[in-house]
Parts: structure tokens; sequence; C-alpha cells
């Protein structure tokens, strides 16, 4: 029969204090909601938002779908907590420079627009960095076709008056979906709240959509009550042609009710307005601040990892969670969920006030080392640098630190390794082991 | 030659390849006679020279139970070690052995059947090949 053979050392790594201080990049909806949370526990939070307000992509909406509030006055109510609460501290213009350490023993480097640096010891890093988006294609001729930005602030400008665009009312609105980001909802939602909006202004409105993704909670109700009061929906399988016509724009759609290809005519539907759904772009300085943080970009520009072992709200790296429109452009509601897993998260990861490793952690034997930098480059939860602590090298020459005579080697640092073992099997110099 | 039972070793990711063989246990499933089981706690732990000394110290065939790409626990084992599995193979055919005798098979926890099935099959190719020349033992 078979038999296994399993060998391993056991080593007891000393448990790493954690102060309850927490760093959180982004000041959006979802970096406002952990740091308010997170405070009410007790926690020391400081927020490092890049421009100069709160509030992040939420700023651009007014109205929600799934709450009667405004956006606005329920963000506000929010920032105005959050200006009241002692254990927050919020960095406007603020952009990390470097992140040092591993959990338990982060060195944040922070510099604001004011030209001074700080460097903060957080023992948990929040990534709430939101996304970025920008006009689509078809916006490009600038007239009659507008954002779903646009949309909603014309709708919130014109509040309980009949709408009007550029000074001329308007009266039919036609909305068209998945021409971009097919995978994501946000559109959809959009759209079928504006439409009952416009509904009730008592515009004509009709959505154009591939595929209406209804998948976020509450929308299906939506939907239903947007058919109730009379929005007009078509799906469409080759792109809807736009052509400008006199006063106003045609979109040309083939009728898909048809069975037949062949059959199919034409339906046009002549419009005052067209809003096309933003393009959801990888953000350039979202992927800087992962080659700063040793985090791993997901597809895409996004943080999300398409590993489904991976909690949602974790990284690659132990103490950096990740939440909201970061990980991926999602509904607020879905983005706030996000925001609560995180919040207990660190909580539960900062309760004792100590991290124990649980899992098998790797140790390097310092004088085998030959400083190659490949278990640095493979690890990937960035476990493992390279410092002077050794008492003894066979390959390199020592150097002085402090007076003492200490050589270089790789160090794995026990708060931060996984136990995977990919650096002990790829170590030239075999100087890593593995302890259970 | 009719006697000769070929010996498999075959390295299990915990994560995946570990569980699968706990299924196969509990469904009392079928395996190799010959058989060596090396509990891994990722597959990228296993390095190129594991497989290797495997064959060189009595292994007719070596095969490496991972998850699925996309799908490591430690986000690049298995990718780690597809590259491992394509040195040692390389070297593998310059000392002409054939590149049968290793070779990684991506399972779930839940794959129990597909482990026995796998083995069992491995076992048949591994009789038809014969005896691993290369070991030293
Ligand atoms: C066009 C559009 C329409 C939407 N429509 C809806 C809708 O109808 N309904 C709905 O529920 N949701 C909608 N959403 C989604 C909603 O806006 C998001 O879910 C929510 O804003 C995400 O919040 P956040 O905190 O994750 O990110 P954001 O609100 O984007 O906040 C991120 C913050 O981080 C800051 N930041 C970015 N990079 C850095 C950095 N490197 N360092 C420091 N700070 C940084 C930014 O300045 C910003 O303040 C829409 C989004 C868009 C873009
Ligand atoms: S065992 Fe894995 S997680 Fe730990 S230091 Fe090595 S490569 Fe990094
Ligand atoms: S791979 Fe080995 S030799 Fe190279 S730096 Fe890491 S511990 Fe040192």
């Amino acid at each position: 029969m078979y038999r296994t053979v399993y060998k391993s050392k056991t080593a007891a790594p000393a448990p790493i204090n954690l102060k309850p201080e927490v760093l959180i990049m982004g000041g959006g909806i979802v970096g406002m909601t952990v740091a308010r949370e997170l405070a009410r526990e007790g926690v020391q939070v400081v927020i490092a938002e890049k421009g100069e307000t709160l509030g992040g992509g939420a700023r651009d909406l007014h109205f929600f779908y799934d709450r009667p509030a405004d956006v606005q006055k329920w963000m506000g109510d929010l920032i105005s907590t959050l200006e009241g609460e002692g254990n927050i501290h919020v960095l406007k213009g603020a952009k990390l420079k470097r992140l040092d350490g591993q959990l338990g023993r982060f060195q944040a480097l922070v510099r604001t627009s004011d030209g001074m640096e700080r460097t903060l010891s957080p023992s948990a890093v929040v990534v709430a960095t939101g996304c970025i988006t920008r006009p689509a294609e078809a916006m490009s001729d600038g007239s009659r076709c507008i954002g779903s930005s646009e949309m909603e602030k014309l709708l919130a400008e014109s509040r309980d008056l009949p709408l009007t665009w550029k000074g001329q009312p308007v009266k039919t609105v036609t909305f068209i979906l998945d021409l971009t980001n097919d995978d994501i909802k946000i559109h959809t939602v959009n759209a079928i709240k504006q439409a009952v909006i416009l509904r009730e202004k008592g515009c004509q409105v009709a959505v154009v959509a591939r595929d209406l993704k209804v998948s976020a909670s509450g929308i299906e109700l939506l939907y239903r009550q947007a058919r109730e009061k009379g929005v007009l929906f078509f799906k469409y399988d080759e792109p809807p042609v736009v052509s400008h016509t006199g006063d106003g724009i045609s979109v040309e759609i083939s009728d898909m009710t048809v069975l037949r290809k062949e059959e199919r005519e034409t339906v046009s539907l002549l419009s005052d307005l067209v809003i096309i759904g933003e393009t959801f772009a990888a953000d350039p300085e979202t992927l800087e601040l992962c080659r700063v943080m040793k985090l791993r970009a997901g597809t895409g520009g996004v943080l999300m990892e398409d590993n489904p072992q991976f909690l949602r709200v974790m990284s690659n790296r132990r103490g950096i969670f990740l939440a909201g429109g970061c990980r991926f452009p999602q509904v607020i509601t879905e983005s706030l969920s996000e925001a609560h897993a995180v919040v207990q998260e660190v909580k539960a990861l900062l309760r004792g006030g100590v991290y124990t490793p649980v899992n098998p952690v790797a140790e390097v034997d310092p004088p085998k080392c030959a400083v190659c930098y490949t278990c640095v480059r493979l690890c990937p939860h960035a476990a493992i640098g390279v410092e002077r602590y050794g008492d003894r090298n066979i390959y390199s020459a020592p150097a002085e630190k402090n007076g003492d005579t200490l050589w270089g080697a790789a160090r794995v640092d026990p708060a931060a390794c996984f136990g995977c073992g990919i650096c002990v099997a790829e170590c030239p110099a075999r100087a890593i082991t593995l302890y259970q | 030659m009719s006697t000769f039972e070929p010996k498999i070793v075959a390295f299990c990711c915990e994560q995946s390849g570990l569980p699968a063989l706990e299924m196969a246990k509990t469904l009392k499933l079928k395996m190799p006679d010959n058989l060596e089981l090396v509990p891994v706690p990722c597959s990228g732990r296993i390095e190129t020279l594991y497989l290797l000394k495997a064959l060189e110290s009595g292994a007719d065939g070596v095969v490496v139970f991972a998850c699925y790409e996309e799908n490591c626990q430690y986000l690049q084992g298995n990718v780690r070690l597809k590259s491992r599995v394509g040195y040692a193979k390389q070297i593998m055919t310059k000392i002409g052995l054939e590149g049968e005798r290793l070779e990684i098979f991506h399972v779930a926890t839940n794959s129990g059947v597909k482990f026995s099935e796998f083995l069992m099959q491995k076992a048949d190719q591994l009789r038809l090949l014969g005896p691993n020349l290369g070991k030293i033992a």
C-alpha cells in the first residue's frame, strides 16, 4: 500500500505587538466609512487623501437608487461626523512615498501638498482609492450625447423644475448601455435610477442595452418600477447607430423581438439627449501605489484578485486590506459592505493587541545566504527583505553597523510569511527552511 | 515484466491534493500498490531537485497534485511549479528519460475520484513504459 513521508521542523516565532493605529489610503465613501467605524472602536485612524476634499467619486452622485436620502446630504453628514471624531486625522493632498516594514511594524512616509513629510507607523493599512472613468468615445462629438455623471448633475440642478439642457427643454431621453465595460453593472443601475426620475418629470425614456444587469440588491425591484412607470427597454445585439438629425439625435437598433434576423426591422428612437456610460479605466496612480506598497494588481488595473481562494477584502500582504472601487467598480451598497468587512477584519486583527503566526513560516540561515535577492523577488506576499543582521556569512564581506560587524542576509518576516515554501524551493544557496 | 509494479511518488499540495487524497481514502477508491505520498504546503515548495531526486532514487514516475492555476492559496505557487517541472523535463530529455514520467495534475479539494483515476492511469502508462532506467538503486 502507500505510505506518507513528512518531515518538518518546528519553531515558535515570537508574537508581534499591534498598536491600534490604521492608515487609510483614499477618503472616498469607503475610506470614510472604515475610518468612522474604526474610530468608534478606539482605533487611531489617519486618512491620506490625494485630493483637497473628502468624498471621492460619490461627489458626482446625487441620488441613491436604494435609499431615500440625497447622496450629498448623506455624505455631508458623514464628513461632519469624521471632523468631530478625535481619533481621526485627515491628511489632504497626500501621497504615499514609501511603505516599509511588515504587519505591526509598517513605516509609511506620507508627503502632503504643503511639502511636509511625516512618518506613520500603522499596524494595518486599508486601500480605498476608488476607480477612475474617462469619457466614452461616442461622447466625443459633444452634442446631445452626454455621460451619466452629467445627467446626474442636470437632474440635481433641475430638482422640481422641468429638465433642460443648454437652455433647451428635454422631453425624450435614450440611455445606451454596454458599449463599454460590459461586465460592470454600475451603468445599468444608474440608467434605471435616472430613468425613473426622468419619468417622474414627464420625460419619454428608453433604455437600450445588450444585457440589463440587475444583480445588485434592490435593482430588480427598481427595474419593475421603471417598467410600470413606462420606461421602454430595448435589447440589442449589434451596437446601435447614433446619428444627429436637425434638432435631435437618433438611435437606431434592430428589433430583437422578431426571431429571424432577416425579418428584423430597424427601430429608430428620436431623442433630445442620449446618455452613455463613462468608461472605467485603470488608474495609473493606483498602479503606482501598488508598486510602492508591493501589492499585486489584478487584471485591467483594478486590485481585485481573480483567485477565489482569497477573501474579498484581503490583499497579497498580511495587514493590508482592499475595499471599494479600487477592487472593482461597484455600486455604493456593495462598496459599503466591503467597507464593513474590512472593519471586521481589522478589528479581528487588532483585538488581542498581538499577532502570533499560526501557519508554517520560512526562516533564512544568514551564514548561507548569498544575498542574491531571488527569494525577495519571488515571495508573492512580499515577506522578505535584505537586512544587515547576520553574524557571519560565507559568501559576502561584512559591513559595519552601529559599531558592530554585521553581515547582510535575506530575512523573512514571520508576521508576513504565509508559509507557502516558494522561497525555500527557489533559494540557490538552500539557505531557507520552512518551520511548522 | 508481468510482475513489474511501477513506483509512483506523488507530491500533494496541502490545499488541494491532500484533501483529494483524504476523499479518495474515505471513498475507499483504488490506488496503485506502489505509491509514496509527499505532502507539501504548496506545490511551489517543490524544488526541481526533488523531482529529479525522486526519479534517481527509485521512482518510475513522479506526479504532482497541485491546485488549478489562478487558484493557488499563495497566489503563484503552482505557476512557479510549472516552470520548474518544465526545467526538470528538459533535463530528463537530455539524459534520455521519458517526459511522461513527470507530470502535474491539477485537482480541487473534492476531486477524490479524479485523484485515484489519474494515479491508476499513470500506473498503467508506466507499466507499459517499463522501469525507469535512470534510477540508481
Ligand atoms: C460614473 C459613475 C457612476 C456611478 N453611479 C453609481 C450609482 O448610480 N449608484 C451607486 O450605488 N454607485 C455608483 N457609482 C459607484 C460609486 O461612486 C462608488 O461605489 C463609490 O464612490 C466608491 O467609493 P470609494 O471610496 O471606493 O472610491 P472613491 O469614491 O472613488 O474614492 C477614492 C478616493 O481615494 C482618493 N485616492 C485615489 N488614489 C489615491 C492615492 N493614490 N492616494 C491617496 N488617495 C487616493 C481619491 O481622491 C478619492 O477621494 C458610480 C461610479 C461612477 C464612477
Ligand atoms: S514561505 Fe512563501 S510567504 Fe513565506 S517568505 Fe517564503 S515565499 Fe514568502
Ligand atoms: S534566495 Fe537564498 S541566497 Fe538568495 S537572497 Fe534569498 S536566502 Fe539569500
